[in-house]
């Protein structure tokens, strides 16, 4: 064969059966010259480019290609090239990651490898099983061994194919309907000895994997079950099979194969005698790692105790082990394992009980109480030094069990140890922690939010001062935002610093130019996005960066939802934008001055004189945003200093600021800016008396009127998926003024008439942001916006003085996911940052808010908002009663997860004693309103009991009523009668 | 004892990041006051550390060197079924670590140690000595809280610890004073360990967030070390490239090299009053041997110790790839000063861009992708290292003028 001759047979292939034909009969050295020209073609065809020299025909074959990178990687040209490596190239040329024979062509590799037998064979076999996904056939690598084209592969990777094909089923193999495993073994008895290796190595033989059984046929056999029907038929050794069972237990795999190396043991049965045999086997088993395999080794001991074989000194030695897992079911069966012993030999209760008091340091309090028990059962049998130890381990036990702990000791007292006292006096425990004085209530505060000052010092933003700063400032947010004032600052810098371009501006712009004509970024970067308020933000950014006004024209894209509640920020952007075009630099009135998207009263109504004198100031969407953004503190003085601004910003100012301007008739073509003067002076007043002179026909919610959520919690259910029930939450929330729906319909002609006939203007959404952030709460899909943090948490930003559209947004979003974890692509957790606002009352919709994170499956979500309570008990906006009130209405969904909020809420109870007792107030005031028969409702009961000794506070008659109807013999029962007992 | 060495191989052998195969060596090194084994999960961002002084074992430390072993299953079984009351020998030897207790013989012999440890070594011996200690609770306390660690979901953002009266919190939102963790379940692999230890010590790298767990023991501790961010090994950190780029001259480290002498503290202070040179001196040569895995640094006693890891030294340079691609752009005349000198801005050719570098006192800054996102967290650019090789060539050529 000629290099021509290969060139031709791997571009213009008649057959593709003819490519081995081809290569048949020629020796090593005629496959040794063509080596290096086949390897060239491989290299070629596969990156899709031909090498200078390539011949015409390659290159005329590339040209046809017209570039596609996509074209080369599966064409069947590479393929070709590929096969042809195997035909005449080395080991080397065939073990390269990228080497890969698709299913259809490795019949034609069977023939090549059959014809050329490669020394290299054994080697490339050895790779190939080793790798993630390998190409050679378990059926074809059998058939190469008995025909002694190669040897059996030593490597892990050829019994991890074994057993993987031995256990296929028809699922995803067209059907195909194999052979049970031991009809298989059988056919091949070779494959017999094969078998141990299943114990030794990592596969999915053992697994317990329903999945795995995907396709199967009716006489489908497991590989548990075809050895133990091979053992039963005496095929394969039983003994033999228990040791490698018991021995594979002890090994580094993964759990699901040792659980079902467990299970394939207790199949086997095996007899007493076998038990004993293994009982050192089960001992070692003890310390392992794994909570099945402790489990297995704990219950075979357990059987040898009854069978009266058990080495019991050696086992007491070795099962506090078990008490360093965190299995409390291993726990528990450990401590009464030990109790048998004892009970049997009472001359090794002495051992037995230094291991029972290991169980003290344990995590869950039922084991602590069952050890305690046992101790308080053999307290008489204590020696000091056991005293002496168990009184070192008070710090590892929660308050509901230290008493017993305490009691135990006191009655044989512990030997004093050096230094002990002055370290117990200052070491606080968990229920020494926080305040004493405050423990018996917990109080939440209450009031209107302008009644408190929310402003601090340490919390004020700094502008960027330089043109260098601002371009380090937005390459840094292009990556990444780490707090939406990033992007405050520098909307506020390029307004302020518009007119300022240094001869050498262009260079240094240029950097930041090429990363945005890139589109790159982090996903948590500025550019969010490619309509609404991602493009809003780019064009403002290029417009000054470039000089030249840019402006996007929002794409109609499906499934991504901008939110109307950033329209008029929208526009404030685009505002700035045509200033910054005409490089008129000025500062913002609505730039935040302090964290949160605060702006100091005195600070704007310095910035109000410097721009009184601007075109346009008294109508811009600037001055709306910046009345939104009003702190409570230092209006009084704000007010006075306002006296000297003209009209009409200083009547706007005094309304805004409590003064006595009102709007007259005169500002109706300004009622947007008065509205939100009006929202900014009272937040949830009812403005509509004092706006009756300006005619107004306004239908929006947070408007004149203030907006109120009703929300329900529901379930759906139905068939999901592959006709599997499924039931998912459902969550519906309306908007409303005094009891009307948000969406008005379409205006009819009769009613613009009528109006225009009255004098009536209709107001526009779009001018008001309070209205713009309650429209359209539930986002159409599931991409948008508020799917990056920083946006989330700018919603909240837009007006601090009430942040519930936004809390109601992320409640939504939240409950959305509620059993789903963090998610990269749309995180939930930005919108809790209102909940971190000081002195600002959280309210039904920030409660729910926090509901939803603590009930949610996502950990980021859910640890913010266990932040978000403890902080808002430390600054008393939490309110218990809201709280379960809240809490039992989505419970009505019959889909919150006790156990979630149960987890929730102990690291709060574990705080300080105050926290113990707002987790007690909100849990009494909880478990009155729920049918204490649900499912895990024990684990709030659990919460209960601990926040209860702590706290030392009565229960409440209500509920001792409730807990005293409490039925049957599970958790919730016995749970309930300790807290009546203790009540 | 074993469960120390249990809880080091489990590190080892883990990969925090994705599924990976186990490595299983880690590196011992001997003498007189201490054993010490150490080594890095298989993503490399987690190296943990365990430090064994004299008072732990009966016997005498025969001698000093380093060593790396595997630590297969049969040791690891063997370290689990150790006890305290029992009578166990563990001899280190250059080929070969022998645990033997009765008649019961473990052996693991010496291995090849992976190149990225090599990296490793290198970074995190320059992020040890800006470790500060932040917070130091009882074992009981660590516990609780570890315990308290998300199992199943965990979160995607930093968590971060918070020191609440004497005992510690997790918490998402960061705080002064807090130490941020990024995976979690990084740090839970020490709860095992804190059933039976007196204190747990938290350190934190302010600029990075990388942080040190101290599970302290009446005899004994065990360190732990986490990477700022679950997909950064430390292998890929760039700390020690300030160091590589203006190193001190070759005379003061070998100086200092000839006396590291298997110590296991050296106070360069103390250094450098007995060479006769400056202690930043020292402190740099230390850093540059550092890098080339000669020194290690114990962080609780804020002191460098001598080991030598068996690995090419020639090699340590060539794998930081960043340092080479800034002599590179050099070579190529792709960095030039802009303005007065004094202003120190220089222009680097980027990857379509031609990027600014200010190499101000307090922090050099560039317009890089890179160092826009990490802010010199990770080392700095090659921008910034090409432009800070530049000013030096510079300052020497008008010195000599």
């Amino acid at each position: 064969m000629t290099l021509d001759d290969l060139e031709r047979l791997l571009l213009e292939p008649s057959d593709l059966a003819d490519l081995p034909k081809a290569f048949e009969g020629l020796d090593e050295r005629q496959r040794v010259k063509l080596s290096s020209p086949a390897q060239r073609l491989y290299r070629q065809l596969s990156r899709n480019k031909a090498d200078p020299g390539a011949s015409h025909r390659l290159k005329d074959f590339f040209a046809r290609r017209q570039g596609n990178p996509l074209m080369g990687w599966n064409a069947r040209e590479t393929q070709n090239a590929t096969l042809a490596l195997f035909a005449v190239g080395p080991a080397s040329a065939v073990k390269r990651p990228n080497v890969w024979i698709w299913p259809q062509a490795r019949p034609l590799l069977d023939q090549i490898i059959r014809d050329r037998r490669p020394d290299w064979l054994d080697d490339w076999i050895a790779y190939d099983l080793e790798r993630d996904f390998h190409q050679l056939g378990f059926a074809t690598l059998r058939a190469w061994i008995r025909d002694g084209l190669c040897r059996k592969p030593s490597v892990d990777g050829y019994y991890r194919e074994f057993a993987a094909f031995l256990m296929r089923t028809g699922f995803n193999r067209g059907g195909e309907v194999a052979p049970p495993i031991s009809r298989q073994l059988l056919a091949d008895p070779e494959l017999l000895d094969d078998v141990e290796s299943l114990f030794r190595i990592e596969s999915n033989a053992f697994n317990t994997n329903a999945w795995l059984r995907k396709g199967a046929n009716a006489e489908y056999e497991t590989w548990p079950d075809a050895l133990v029907k091979l053992a039963a038929e005496g095929r394969l050794e039983r003994g033999r099979l228990l040791d490698l069972a018991v021995k594979g237990l002890g090994l580094d795999l993964k759990q699901n194969q040792l659980s079902g190396f467990a299970a394939f043991y207790k199949r086997l049965a095996p007899r007493p005698d076998e038990q004993l045999r293994h009982q050192q086997n089960y001992i070692d088993l003890l310390r392992r790692p794994v909570g099945h395999v402790v489990k297995f080794a704990v219950e075979m001991l357990a059987e040898v105790q009854k069978a009266g074989g058990l080495d019991a000194k050696t086992v007491l030695r070795e099962l506090p082990a078990v008490f360093s897992g965190a299995s409390k079911g291993n726990a528990i069966s450990a401590l009464r394992l030990i109790n048998r012993i004892i009970a049997r030999n009472n001359a090794l209760a002495g051992e037995g009980l230094s291991g029972v008091s290991e169980a003290l340091r344990h995590s869950n309090t039922d084991v602590q109480a069952l050890a305690l028990t046992l101790l308080e059962t053999h307290a008489a049998e204590l020696d000091q030094r056991q005293i002496d130890a168990l009184a070192g381990l008070d710090d590892f036990l929660p308050a509901s069990n230290r008493p017993r702990l305490l009691k135990l000791i006191s009655h044989r007292p512990a030997s004093p140890r050096l230094g002990d006292a002055d370290e117990r006096t200052e070491r606080p425990t968990e229920s020494q922690a926080g305040a004493r004085s405050e423990a018996a209530s917990y109080e939440p505060l209450s009031g209107a939010p302008c009644d408190r000052c929310v402003l601090s010092a340490a919390e004020e933003i700094e502008p960027i001062a330089s043109v260098d700063g601002l371009i380090d400032a937005i390459l840094h947010a292009i990556e990444v935002v780490d707090s939406p004032e990033d992007v405050e600052r520098i909307v506020d810098a390029i307004s302020r610093l518009a007119h300022e371009r240094a001869d050498d501006f262009t260079a240094r712009a240029a950097p930041v130019l090429h990363r945005l004509d890139r589109r790159g970024g982090g996903a948590n970067g500025m550019i969010v996005g490619p309509n609404g308020l991602g493009s809003a933000l780019l064009d403002l950014v290029q417009t000054w960066l470039t000089g030249r006004l840019r402006e996007t024209k929002d794409a109609d894209i499906p499934y991504y939802t901008t939110e109307d509640a950033f329209v008029p920020m929208i526009a404030h952007l685009r505002a700035i934008a045509e200033r910054v075009a005409r490089r008129q630099g000025r500062p913002l009135l609505s730039a935040p001055t302090h964290k949160g998207g605060w702006i100091d009263p005195l600070v704007w109504i310095e910035r109000l004189h410097s721009l009184q004198h601007q075109p346009g100031i008294a109508e811009s969407m600037d001055l709306r945003l910046s009345l939104l953004r009003l702190a409570p503190d230092n209006r009084e003085t704000a007010l006075a200093r306002g006296a000297t601004l003209g009209p009409p910003l200083r009547g706007i100012a005094s309304f805004a600021l409590g003064g006595d301007g009102r709007p007259g008739r005169a500002d109706r073509m300004n009622y947007a800016t008065w509205i939100m003067a009006a929202r900014c002076r009272l937040t949830y007043r009812d403005w509509t008396p004092e706006f009756a002179a300006l005619s107004l026909h306004d239908p929006w919610p947070d408007s004149l009127k203030p907006a109120r959520y009703i929300w329900r919690s529901s379930y759906w259910k139905g068939p999901r998926y592959e006709q599997l029930p499924g039931k998912a939450p459902v969550f519906e929330v309306s908007v409303v003024f005094l009891g009307r729906r948000q969406t008005p319909g379409r205006p009819g002609i009769l009613d613009g008439l009528v109006r225009a006939a009255s004098g009536q203007i209709a107001t526009d959404w779009r001018a008001l942001p309070t209205a713009a952030a309650n429209r359209r709460l539930e986002a159409r899909s599931f991409s948008g916006e508020l799917r990056a943090t920083w946006v989330a948490q700018w919603l909240s930003y837009v007006w601090p003085q009430n942040p519930a559209a936004a809390q109601m947004r992320g409640a939504i979003q939240l409950i959305r996911r509620i059993d789903s974890e963090s998610s990269g692509w749309s995180p939930g957790f930005g919108h809790m940052i209102s909940l971190f606002q000081r002195r600002r009352p959280w309210r039904e919709p920030g409660h729910l808010l926090l509901c939803a994170g603590l009930i949610g499956k996502d950990a980021d979500a859910r640890g913010l908002a266990v932040d978000a309570l403890i902080e808002g008990i430390e600054a008393r906006l939490f309110e218990p009663e809201l709280f379960a009130s809240t809490l039992a209405d989505l419970a009505e969904g019959e889909w919150v997860k006790w156990g979630r909020l149960a987890d929730s809420l102990t690291p709060v109870r574990q705080v300080s004693q105050v926290h113990a007792a707002a987790v007690h107030q909100a849990l009494e005031a909880l478990l009155a309103k729920l049918d204490l028969q649900q499912k895990n409702i024990f684990r709030l009961m659990e919460v209960l009991v601990e926040a209860r000794a702590v706290t030392g506070r009565p229960l409440a008659k209500n509920v001792q009523d409730r807990l005293s109807r409490v039925r049957g013999g599970g958790r919730s029962a016995a749970l309930a009668k300790r807290l009546l007992l203790d009540a | 004892m074993g469960d120390l060495l249990f809880t080091l191989s489990q590190v080892v052998r883990t990969h925090f990041f994705l599924p990976r195969p186990a490595i299983l060596d880690p590196v011992l090194t001997s003498n007189e006051q201490l054993l010490r084994l150490e080594g890095f999960s298989g993503c490399c961002g987690v190296y943990a550390r365990v430090d064994l002084p004299a008072a732990a074992f009966e016997g005498e430390c025969q001698g000093r060197g380093t060593t790396n072993v595997d630590f297969n299953t049969d040791m690891r079984n063997a370290l689990l079924r150790l006890h305290d009351d029992e009578d166990v020998q563990f001899a280190v030897g250059a080929d070969e670590v022998v645990l033997s207790k009765g008649n019961e013989r473990t052996i693991e012999k010496k291995v090849k140690m992976p190149l990225r440890w090599i990296k490793s070594f290198s970074e995190v011996q320059a992020y040890q000595p800006k470790l500060v200690l932040k917070m130091e609770v009882s074992a009981a306390e660590a516990l609780r809280f570890v315990r308290t660690l998300p199992k199943a979901a965990t979160p995607r953002m930093p968590s971060y610890a918070v020191s609440v009266n004497r005992s510690i919190r997790l918490s998402q939102r960061p705080q002064p004073g807090a130490v941020p963790i990024l995976g979690t379940h990084r740090v839970r692999v020490i709860e095992p360990l804190l059933a039976r230890a007196k204190s747990l010590r938290i350190w934190l790298e302010e600029d990075s967030g990388a942080s040190g767990w101290e599970v302290c023991f009446p005899v004994g501790s065990f360190f732990l070390m986490i990477s700022p961010e679950v997909f950064r090994g430390f292998s890929g950190e760039g700390q020690m490239l300030a160091a590589l780029a203006k190193p001190p001259s070759d005379l003061v480290v070998a100086k200092v090299r000839a006396n590291l002498k298997w110590r296991s503290q050296i106070d360069p202070c103390v250094l450098a009053n007995e060479l006769a040179l400056g202690e930043a001196e020292v402190e740099g040569a230390l850093a540059v041997l550092g890098s080339q895995g000669l020194a290690g640094y114990d962080a609780a006693l804020g002191r460098y110790f001598h080991r030598e890891l068996p690995f090419d030294l020639a090699k340590v340079e060539a794998m930081q790839p960043r340092l080479s691609n800034a002599r590179k752009l050099i070579e190529d005349g792709q960095v030039r000063r802009l303005g007065e000198p004094a202003a120190m801005v220089f222009e680097v050719q980027g990857a379509g861009a031609l990027h600014r570098v200010r190499l101000s006192a307090e922090q050099p800054s560039c317009t890089c992708p890179w160092f826009s996102r990490y802010q010199g967290q990770r080392g700095p650019c090659k921008h910034i290292l090409a432009a800070s090789l530049l000013a030096e060539d510079l300052e020497s050529e008008t010195a000599r003028a």
